[in-house]
């Protein structure tokens, strides 16, 4: 099956499997409103009554942030580890969901209805989480031998160099060899779970160990098949980048006398701008998925498998 | 006999003598100090400079003085058990020198000896040196040296010595020393301290004022004259305080180079084969508008020609992989030329090296007179004041240190921190604020985080943290609070006016020396007027060019132009360690209904109910109400402050408040309502712990706490999306 093909039916795919979209959009949504709530009221409990209420409506200053540091004695230390808390948490509640969305492909694909998006999510539950582990042990290695350990060497190693540009080629250099690293584990464990799915009965390591074959069979096409989708995703957070009109949300955050529905609606806009932007990073995520599950189905069947 | 001549006239044709540039500074002083005339040979291979130097030196007191003291500074490097390196608190350098264990011990130590010292055509004075310990008992230190004299030297009397010295360079640490083939010669030859008669600088009684070498302390020394022949191997490119008068390329493959500078109290020097070396002229009057001129003319009330500059020649020795900061580094020195110039009177020296030094060297930042190291990297960001920041500061030095030459061991404050606030002024003027930057993988992206997520160490192995933030564009940072959350997590751990090695730690004497004093500066400045403040600098400078003043003369300078009295604030912001912090505690409306109560009316008892009023106060066209601001100080210093109330309907309403008490109260009748009130709104007190509780609104405005909770939710999505990617 061409690369092309895969990512068609991978859209045509995505575009079924809306309810896992939504899941993961969610409940991503949910945590980050959870993990950001405390900044939120220490800024309203800080500034509310301040006029730098009003110039946070409408800009920044990092005067304030001096203040809000200096005067609120570790409040950002404690945010940072809330959201650390909280994030830690989403990658498994990511894995557990990821069972539900694949398993809208399984439904496509047998044509019959699936027992319901969270019953698939628990079905597949425990094996998605030690597919988690595995990968989470490999993104160790990959930053342990290439970030730590190679890092390390090249730092002793230009430590006297006087010339700072070859000293930076060499780390751009190191640092482009960790992304490839951690991009080859993520390629590797995204067909792992899509196989794991696929296979029903398959175990973690007998997924991830036939996802490795696959991926090293068939590397450039494989790569291609999971890229592709993906850099949707990313071209998003570029437009979102580019689009966002800052200015006028800046200048439209202050209610000037007799329009007191400006504020509220602008960042009701704001809002949906942005989630808007999140929503479609999952969908070219769950599309990123449903390409890989059209390629492996297509070579499983090619296969004889 | 032939060879002999052939070898004469080769060595006379390589023989040339190159003038840069005929010297056309005339000196400031009528009878220098100090005047050596030496001479100094670089040994690249084993990182020593071999030297001679005939130092005449001039009592310039009525003291009849028995012995002399010189700084051998090169000593705080010899071992661990120095002063320098026995202050731990910054055991940062102790700890760079233990980094260095691959290296042999003799390559990373440095030393200097005074291999022969003698009266010219009088005793040899070289068994007399002892080693002193004037701050501490540390007998193993030896970076003050003294020798009581056979015979003293009188009251305005001259002697004249003639010193031979060894100095062994170490792997560069503190600004001085050598990384590879690159040398950074500072603080390298056994050099006099400084005497100082009864009554100058406070002092009672003379005395020598020569410190040891600290961890946290610089250098004091007295103005006069070097010439020095610097030889090095003839591919080494040099640069030195002072003109270069003359190359001359010597037989024995080196070359020798004669650096003559007066009016100055050190000599440094640099040399390497892998400089740059490239020359451009200061133009002051390309530089300089006339309406500039103008200007400055008018607020000083000084002529046209008493504010002009003069044209000097910048020479950047410059790292070959740093081209693309050539000009920024050019430009950096032409503005600290052109606005030091106007604001504190002209750079008066015919030359100025700018060192642009190798990364990982410990020799950036660091000022000598003439001559100055910066830094850079060979890809800063546009806005990222690198190397404009570093550049513009140690110029500074030019001015405050090298001109007006205090004690930066005893008062450290009247160099860093003057230098912290000009500096601050020359970047405001010259490009605006500069922007937060974060590097990712070396690369300079302009960004402002407000907290970073340590990442756990599974599986993210030493990856360390990533900024959370909300920007990945310019945010300005302003120049006029730079360093305010530095300052106040400092701020209660020193007195501002101390010596330089009595403070608790090296975080300390950082905020006393630079910051704090930015921030108060400019504080004096709100209190004054900047055109007032710009009279005192230049004042200052003008009238302490080429001495030693203390902090007593600049608060003295301070009275005199200000034409009051301000050692109130001086005595709040210097000498003590208070925070200052003002705030508006609450502020409440009420309408004025009218009675409510009991009230003796035509002889007999009449209750007025509170709902009664209110309805006769709602119906009433003259509707007033009471509105109160309580302002309080906060803080221990006490400074006035202006109140600013603004009402509903606009009106505003100025008070002023002494600031003394600890709290006052405002109450105001009238037809509209408060909205907010200000203490200090325009911030004149740049040492505000706190500006956010200068202000107090009515009502609770919830829109910049939501906007920025949106903002955050959408970044930690982002976030955690990535992080699913692990799962």
């Amino acid at each position: 099956m061409s690369v092309r093909s895969a990512i068609r039916q991978g859209l045509h795919l995505a575009g079924r499997a809306s309810a896992g979209v939504w899941a993961l959009f969610l409940a991503n949504l949910a945590l980050a409103a959870i993990a950001t709530e405390p900044v939120y009221h220490g800024i309203l409990s800080f500034s509310g009554h301040s006029l730098a209420a009003r110039m946070l409506a409408t800009g920044f200053s990092p005067d304030w942030l001096t203040d809000f540091s200096f005067n609120g004695a570790g409040a950002l230390d404690r945010y940072a580890r809330w959201i650390a808390a909280v994030g830690l948490l989403s990658i498994p509640v990511d894995a557990v969901l990821a069972g539900g969305v694949l398993a809208r492909f399984q439904e496509a694909d047998r044509g019959h209805k699936s027992s319901g998006y969270f019953r698939d999510c628990g079905r597949y539950a425990g094996r998605l989480l030690r597919l988690m582990l595995v990968g989470l042990i490999l993104y160790w290695l990959v930053l342990r031998l290439l970030h730590q350990s190679l890092g390390g060497i090249i730092n002793r190693w230009t430590a006297d160099w006087l010339d700072d540009r070859t000293v930076f080629a060499a780390n751009l250099g190191l640092g482009a060899l960790v992304i490839l690293g951690l991009v080859f584990v993520n390629l590797v464990m995204d067909y792992a779970q899509v196989r794991l799915v696929m296979d029903d009965e398959s175990s973690a390591i007998a997924s991830f160990l036939g996802s490795l074959g696959l991926t090293l069979k068939r590397l450039r096409t494989v790569f291609a098949v999971y890229l592709l989708p993906s850099l949707g995703g990313i071209s998003l957070l570029l437009l979102y980048r580019l689009l966002m009109p800052w200015r006028f949300i800046n200048s439209h955050t202050v209610n000037p006398p007799g329009r007191g529905w400006q504020e509220p609606l602008t960042l009701a806009l704001l809002f949906a701008g942005q989630q808007a932007v999140m929503f479609g990073r999952f969908w070219f995520r769950v599309a990123t998925w449903a390409s890989e599950w059209s390629y492996v189905r297509a070579w499983k069947s090619q296969m004889g498998r | 006999m032939g060879a002999k001549v052939l070898t004469v006239l080769l060595a006379s044709c390589l023989s040339v003598a190159v003038t840069a540039r005929g010297q056309t500074y005339r000196s400031h002083i009528a009878h220098p100090i100090v005047q050596y005339k030496m001479s100094a040979t670089l040994d690249p291979l084993n990182k020593t400079v071999k030297g001679h130097y005939t130092l005449t030196w001039w009592n310039h007191t009525a003291d009849t003085i028995p012995d002399l003291y010189f700084h051998l500074y090169l000593n705080a490097f010899k071992n661990l058990d120095s002063t320098f390196m026995r202050e731990g608190t910054v055991s940062r350098r102790r700890d760079l020198l233990r980094s260095w264990r691959t290296m042999p011990e003799a390559a990373k130590w440095g030393w200097v000896d005074m291999d022969r010292i003698q009266v010219v055509d009088g005793p040899d004075l070289t068994q007399l040196q002892t080693f002193v310990h004037p701050d501490d008992d540390n007998a193993s230190d030896q970076t003050v040296m003294r020798i009581v004299l056979p015979q003293p030297i009188p009251p305005h009397g001259t002697i004249r010595l003639a010193v031979d010295f060894t100095s062994k360079l170490p792997r560069a640490i503190a600004r001085t020393g050598y990384d590879g083939d690159y040398f950074l010669v500072a603080q390298w030859f056994p050099k006099i301290g400084v005497y100082e008669g009864p009554g100058e600088r406070g002092r009672k009684q003379g005395g020598w004022n020569c410190h040891q070498f600290h961890a946290n302390t610089e250098f004091y020394a007295d103005y006069g004259v070097y010439d020095v022949d610097l030889t090095v191997p003839a591919d080494y490119k040099v640069g030195a305080t002072g003109l270069t008068r003359g190359v001359r390329q010597n037989p024995d493959g080196t070359t020798t180079y004669n650096q003559y500078q007066e009016d100055v109290h050190d000599f440094a020097w640099t040399a390497s084969p892998r400089f740059l070396k490239i020359t451009r002229k200061f133009a002051w009057n390309d530089e300089v508008k006339p309406q500039e001129l103008l200007h400055w003319s008018h607020v000083f009330g000084l002529p046209a020609d008493d504010v002009a500059l003069r044209d000097v020649d910048v020479i950047l020795m410059l790292q070959p992989d740093h081209r693309g900061v050539e000009d920024r580094y050019f430009r950096a020195v032409f503005n600290g030329l052109k606005y030091f110039g106007l604001w504190y009177g002209q750079y008066p020296y015919d030359t100025l090296t700018v060192v642009d030094p190798p990364r990982h060297s410990n020799t950036g930042g660091m000022e000598y007179p003439t001559f100055i190291t910066a830094g850079s990297y060979f890809w800063p960001g546009a806005h990222q004041f690198d190397p404009e920041g570093v550049t513009v500061h140690e110029f500074g030095h030019q001015f405050w240190y090298g001109l007006v030459g205090n004690n930066e061991f005893e008062e450290a404050w009247l160099d860093e921190g003057f230098n912290t606030y000009s500096t601050g002024k020359v970047l405001e003027a010259a490009y605006g604020p500069s922007c937060g930057y974060e590097e990712v993988l070396g690369i300079p992206i302009p960004n402002l985080s407000w907290l970073s997520v340590s990442l756990p160490a599974f599986p993210f192995a030493d990856l360390g943290s990533i900024p959370i933030g909300p920007y990945f564009s310019c945010v300005p940072m302003p120049e006029r609070t730079s360093g305010r959350l530095f300052y106040l997590n400092h701020a209660k751990d020193d007195d501002l006016v101390r010596r330089g090695w009595e403070y608790v730690d090296g975080a300390s004497y950082v905020v006393n020396s630079y910051t704090r004093v930015g921030l108060t500066l400019r504080t004096l400045e709100s209190y004054l007027g900047e055109d007032t403040m710009a009279r005192v600098m230049r004042t200052y400078q003008q009238r302490w060019r080429y001495r030693h003043p203390t902090t007593r003369d600049f608060i003295d300078v301070v009275n005199e132009v200000a034409g009051r009295n301000m050692d109130w604030f001086f005595n709040q912001f210097f000498y003590n360690s208070d925070l200052t912090d003002y705030a508006v505690a609450s502020i409440s409306a009420e309408p004025l209904g009218g009675k409510v109560g009991i009230y003796d009316e035509n002889g007999r008892k009449v209750a007025h109910s509170e709902r009664e009023a209110e309805t006769k106060s709602a119906k009433s066209a003259a509707r007033v109400y009471r509105s109160t601001v309580l302002v309080k100080r906060l803080g221990e210093t006490l400074a006035p402050v202006d109140v600013r109330i603004t009402f509903d309907n606009g009106e505003t309403v100025w008070e002023q408040w002494d600031g003394q008490y600890r709290w006052t109260r405002y109450t105001f009748d009238k037809p509209s309502r408060i909205q907010v009130a200000e203490v200090d709104p325009e911030h004149k007190l740049a040492i505000d712990a706190d500006f956010n509780n200068n202000s107090y609104l009515r009502d609770v405005d919830g829109t910049g706490a939501a906007k920025w909770y949106l903002r955050w939710i959408f970044w930690v999505e982002n976030l955690f999306f990535a992080g699913g990617f692990l799962a």
